[in-house]
């Protein structure tokens, strides 16, 4: 599914070029989860974010579901962020104006999803998630744990076929962090969705079947078997 | 989706209250100004269109520069208009207009001064759209003492519109019969007459065949096609045809002396429709317009609208760290950038739409305020006029677009990845805020210096030594209607207390009087070849100088006994020294008799011996100089004038009346002070200076609005920051000046831009005077620091707020 070679990202400091990734090679196959560890400034979030097209290579060749990303304008990268691809971002980044049902419709907006069709799948959601209740409540009224279930549910709504989650429990005391690492591990075993999530935690990275350590930009290991 | 970016854009103005606040308040003063200008600019280039025929209509104007005066008149001479329809091929039709002042109208018991009231030919009904409703409007002003009338008029009189066959009295001297009843006309016209005499009542003048005298508006109907410079150019030749041989009979000299002597004579076609705006000659038939202030009051409105989408901008690209977390979400979301401008796009016409409703209502309230200060009678009547509605529409939608796009292009530009990484610090270092900044105060800076050097000059005006005093003088009118009782109500009323002096005269120094124009040059000279003067003619009698406080500085007064001093005039400085007389006292002046019908005799000159010299008093605006004017002894019963006692001016006013009634029983009575037409003659300055405050004011007020929003936004942004000082020991001023030094140092850049601008147009604005204040160094101390004062008061309420706050709780919100 997703095929990086060599890639490099850095930046231009004067006379001196830092590396952030340098050289990446990493294959992700559809159906996989993936913990991407390493300490801070190794460059985890890069990666996914260059993984998620929100950020751009240097150099190197980035092939998603065998398209070139190198190469895609930036409409059909959006088109690909609608269709395949969810986040799950570590501050949950929800909309502070919107309700949570808003929140959750707002991907089936850029996907003009009919309205009535929209309702039955919010309304799924909603259900799936346990917050049918807190439907019409604003972000701020929320605990964290529930802010990011809700994060959770709007990447889930484009039925995607990635997510992409940057450290998401990495605000959220242990019980809810278990809460939603128990739903990834869920949506990857009955639904086959493919996640990789970005984590400092053993434990959270146990939930996924490979793990990734990258150190000062490159992948030191590179495990798909390893289980402890 | 547009519910979506409805329910953000509504949300959003919720949350933050005062930023909707300022930016729909500003952008609803910003258009409702607009609105009320476009109002007012409408209605002014309105004027005279409801004519049929307008663009085919041109008044004939006589442009005379003789002995040392220099005339232009809005009126041309008799036969002028006549023999220009017979003439020329071009000339469709004609009509003429003759004023003679004020008439007192009577239907039975009821006697009305009526100031509305002309002569005119018969074609006016055919020139000019007036739509007749009763009666002919092809013979309905042939006859001697035939009139027509307004609907209102005769309403008013008789209490009906169809009052054909009736007749009114004027001054209780002739009737005259109704032949036509006809529409009012409307307000947008430079001529509103509610009374037309027939031409024909007045024959003897309008047939004299004068040239040299000039005393009727003449409009020329022109054929389809006709191009009115060309015509111009085309009838100069009437000049030589029927000027030149009364010039020859009446000075001796053929058009080519009277031009090498420095005189000149020419005639020009103004077109109807730009007389309002545009023309501002002697014997207009009421103020007009100026097309200048049209400019003034567009610009203003504009510049309010601009600064308030500045606001705007500026705000919400302050703001913008807030929605930028918004426009990361939706990116990664998969909007694209297009979709995101069409989001911002979306909320500022939102907005913008909200304020133009308030603006509507605002208009509605301050309509009548704006139509009271500048003089005009306005109406919302927005649909009258397709330019109007389709203005309006326009510039709603420019607002919006305006005030969004910076916005909208900055905000829809952010990496998601950048925002969404939590620590999203926007580097721009806002030098485009603080463009905008300084661009609103040094326009803010400009209107605040104008406003100065206005009300400077307007002060200057009352304090300048008039050569006359004007204070605690009241004027009778229309004297001459206590016919014989004049000398017994003047004595009568001398004898009260409250009354110090009085004096009868139709001339008074200010405008809205008599004004009488004559040339006179010394005895034994030659009069066209040189050392001649047209002067003002004044007849006063011996009271006149001492009741209005003027000064003799040579000579002496009138003496007091009857039909003495008959043949003698006092000159002001002016005239004397035009003169050249060493010692003028003693010297005699001579000037040509007038026949009954208006012509000169230049066989019987009369002599006068001048017997004293006043001291230079002003008799016009202040914006002309002093031109010679001679004060003869003679009868003139145009006003009663009084000076009294400081004290009891009520009193006086119901001593005045009540022996008024007594004598004049049955005639109106009506009076004004003097120093209160002084004041008229400044009223269009006046206007200009209150209409300029009001916008300044506005202009003023949105600034600071927008310059409150920011310094809110800086300090909020700078709450971190201002923590850890104060946990470091900062004290409160120091955070405040911390805070508000930026700003400070935009607005004296401001100043700095602002003061050469300002000093230019206002000089400018001075050389219409001939008497003018000077632009001051305290013109802009008073401006530099009334407005560092009102931005350091705007700005430290927020950085004061912000030094206040318990350190504690804005670093724990980190």
């Amino acid at each position: 599914m997703i095929k990086l070679r060599n890639i490099d990202r850095y930046i231009d400091k004067r006379l001196q070029r830092n590396f952030i990734l340098k050289g990446i090679d990493l294959d992700i196959e559809e159906g996989d989860f993936v913990s991407i560890m390493g300490p801070s400034g190794a460059g985890k979030s890069t990666l996914l974010n260059i993984i998620g097209f929100l950020d751009d290579a240097n150099e190197g060749e980035y092939y998603f579901l065998d398209e070139p990303v190198h190469s895609l304008n930036e409409r059909q990268k959006s088109e690909y962020h609608r269709s395949y691809i969810g986040f799950v971002f570590q501050a949950y980044h929800l909309i502070d104006e919107l309700t949570v049902y808003e929140n959750i419709e707002m991907p089936l907006l850029y996907r003009k999803v009919k309205g009535s069709q929209r309702k039955s799948m919010v309304a799924d959601m909603l259900d799936r998630f346990n917050i049918v209740a807190k439907k019409d409540l604003f972000p701020n009224q929320l605990s964290g744990g529930q802010q990011q279930l809700v994060g959770v549910a709007r990447a889930l709504i484009g039925s995607p076929k990635l997510i992409l989650a940057d450290e998401p429990t990495g605000n959220l005391h242990s019980d809810q962090s278990k809460e939603i690492m128990e739903t990834f591990k869920k949506l990857n075993k009955e639904d086959g969705v493919t996640i990789i999530q970005v984590t400092h935690s053993d434990e959270m990275a146990s939930y996924g079947d490979r793990v990734i350590n990258l150190q000062d930009g490159a992948v030191t290991e590179n495990n798909p078997y390893e289980e402890e | 989706m547009f519910r979506n970016y409805l329910k953000i854009t509504l949300r959003n103005l919720w949350k933050n209250k005062s930023y909707s606040f300022i930016n729909i308040f500003g952008l609803a003063v910003g258009l409702a100004s607009c609105i009320v200008i476009l109002l007012y600019v409408t209605n002014e280039l309105s004027y005279d269109k409801h004519h049929k025929k307008a663009d085919r209509i041109a008044r004939v104007a006589s442009f005379i520069d003789f002995s040392g005066s220099y005339l232009e008149l809005a009126t041309t001479s008799a036969p002028m208009g006549p023999t220009l329809k017979n003439d020329y091929a071009a000339v469709e039709d004609m009509v003429r207009f003759r004023p003679r002042g004020e008439f007192h109208v009577r239907s039975g018991d009821t006697n009305i001064k009526e100031t509305d009231i002309i002569f005119s030919d018969p074609t006016v009904f055919n020139v000019f759209t007036i739509p007749v409703i009763h009666g002919d409007a092809e013979t309905a002003l042939l006859e001697p003492y035939t009139m027509a009338i307004s609907k209102s008029k005769a309403l008013k009189y008789f209490g009906k519109e169809n009052v054909v066959g009736e007749s009114l009295l004027l001054d209780d001297e002739h009737s005259y019969k109704i032949t036509a009843i006809y529409e009012d006309m409307p307000p947008a016209s430079h001529f509103n007459f509610e009374f037309l005499l027939s031409m024909e009542t007045n024959s003897d003048e309008a047939n004299n065949g004068v040239w040299l005298s000039n005393n009727f508006r003449t409009y020329l109907l022109l054929k389809e096609g006709t191009d009115l410079k060309a015509f111009e150019e085309n009838f100069k030749s009437i000049k030589k045809t029927y000027v030149e041989p009364q010039l020859i009979q009446f000075t001796g000299n053929g058009l080519d002396e009277f031009e090498e002597a420095g005189n000149s004579l020419h005639y020009q076609l103004q077109p109807l429709t730009d007389i309002h705006l545009h023309s501002d000659l002697v014997a207009e038939f009421k103020p007009n317009g100026n097309i200048n202030y049209v400019f003034l009051f567009s610009g203003l409105a504009a510049f309010i609208l601009i600064l308030a989408c500045i606001n705007f901008m500026n705000l919400s690209t302050a703001r913008s760290v807030k929605r930028a977390k918004e426009v990361g979400i939706r990116k990664s979301l998969g909007s694209l950038r297009k979709q995101l401008v069409g989001q911002f796009f979306t909320e500022s016409m939102l907005l913008c739409l909200f304020s133009f409703l308030i603006a509507l209502l605002l208009v509605e309230l301050t309509l009548p305020f704006f139509s009271n200060l500048s003089g005009t009678h306005l109406v919302t009547n927005y649909f009258s006029d397709s330019t109007l509605i389709t203005s309006i529409i326009s510039i709603v939608l420019i607002t919006g677009l305006l005030s969004g796009s910076y916005p909208a292009i900055m905000l829809s530009g952010f990496k998601p990845i950048k925002v969404l990484k939590g620590a999203f610090q926007h580097k721009e270092k806002s030098k485009f805020r603080s463009t905008l900044v300084v661009f609103q105060f040094s326009v803010s800076l400009v209107v605040i210096i104008g406003l100065l050097v206005i009300n400077k000059q307007l002060e200057f005006i009352q304090n300048q030594s008039l050569g006359f005093q004007k204070e605690q003088t009241i004027i009778v009118h229309d004297a001459y209607m206590l016919s014989s009782n004049l000398q017994a109500y003047k004595d009568q009323l001398l004898n009260e207390q409250e009354f110090k002096s009085s004096t009868v005269s139709s001339y008074l120094p200010v405008s809205g009087f008599s004004m009488n124009d004559q040339t006179f040059w010394p005895k034994g000279e030659d009069p066209i070849q040189g050392n001649n003067s047209s002067l003002q003619v004044w007849r006063v009698d011996e009271d006149y100088i001492p009741t209005l406080g003027m000064e003799i500085i040579e000579g002496r007064n009138f003496s007091k006994e009857r039909g003495s001093d008959g043949n003698t005039v006092i000159l002001n400085e002016a005239l004397a020294q035009r003169f050249g007389f060493e010692d003028p006292v003693g010297e005699i002046i001579t000037t040509f008799t007038q026949n009954p019908d208006g012509s000169f005799d230049n066989e019987n000159l009369r002599e006068f011996t001048i017997i004293g010299i006043v001291k230079n008093f002003h008799f016009r605006s202040l914006k002309e100089n002093i031109s010679p004017l001679g004060l003869f002894k003679g009868a003139s019963r145009g006003n009663v004038i009084f000076k009294i006692d400081a004290k009891n001016a009520s009193i006086a006013l119901s001593k005045l009346e009540n022996t008024w009634t007594e004598m004049a029983p049955g005639q109106p009575f009506s009076y004004s002070f003097l120093d209160d037409r002084f004041d008229q003659m400044y009223r269009s300055e006046n206007r200009v200076s209150n209409l300029v405050f009001a916008f300044s004011v506005l202009i003023i007020v949105i600034a600071c609005l927008g310059l409150f929003g920011l310094s809110a936004y800086s300090a909020e942004q700078r709450t971190k920051e201002i923590g850890i000082r104060k946990v470091l020991g900062a004290n409160v001023a120091g955070i405040v000046s911390l805070v508000s030094r930026d700003f400070i140092k935009l607005i004296l850049i401001s100043f700095f831009i602002a003061a050469p601008i300002g000093y230019f147009i206002m000089q400018k604005w001075l050389t219409e005077f001939t008497y003018k204040t000077n632009i001051g160094f305290d013109v802009f101390l008073i401006s530099g620091i009334g407005i560092i004062v009102i931005a350091v008061i705007t700005v430290s309420w927020q950085s004061v707020k912000a030094a206040l706050a318990n350190p504690v709780k804005s670093l724990k919100s980190e």
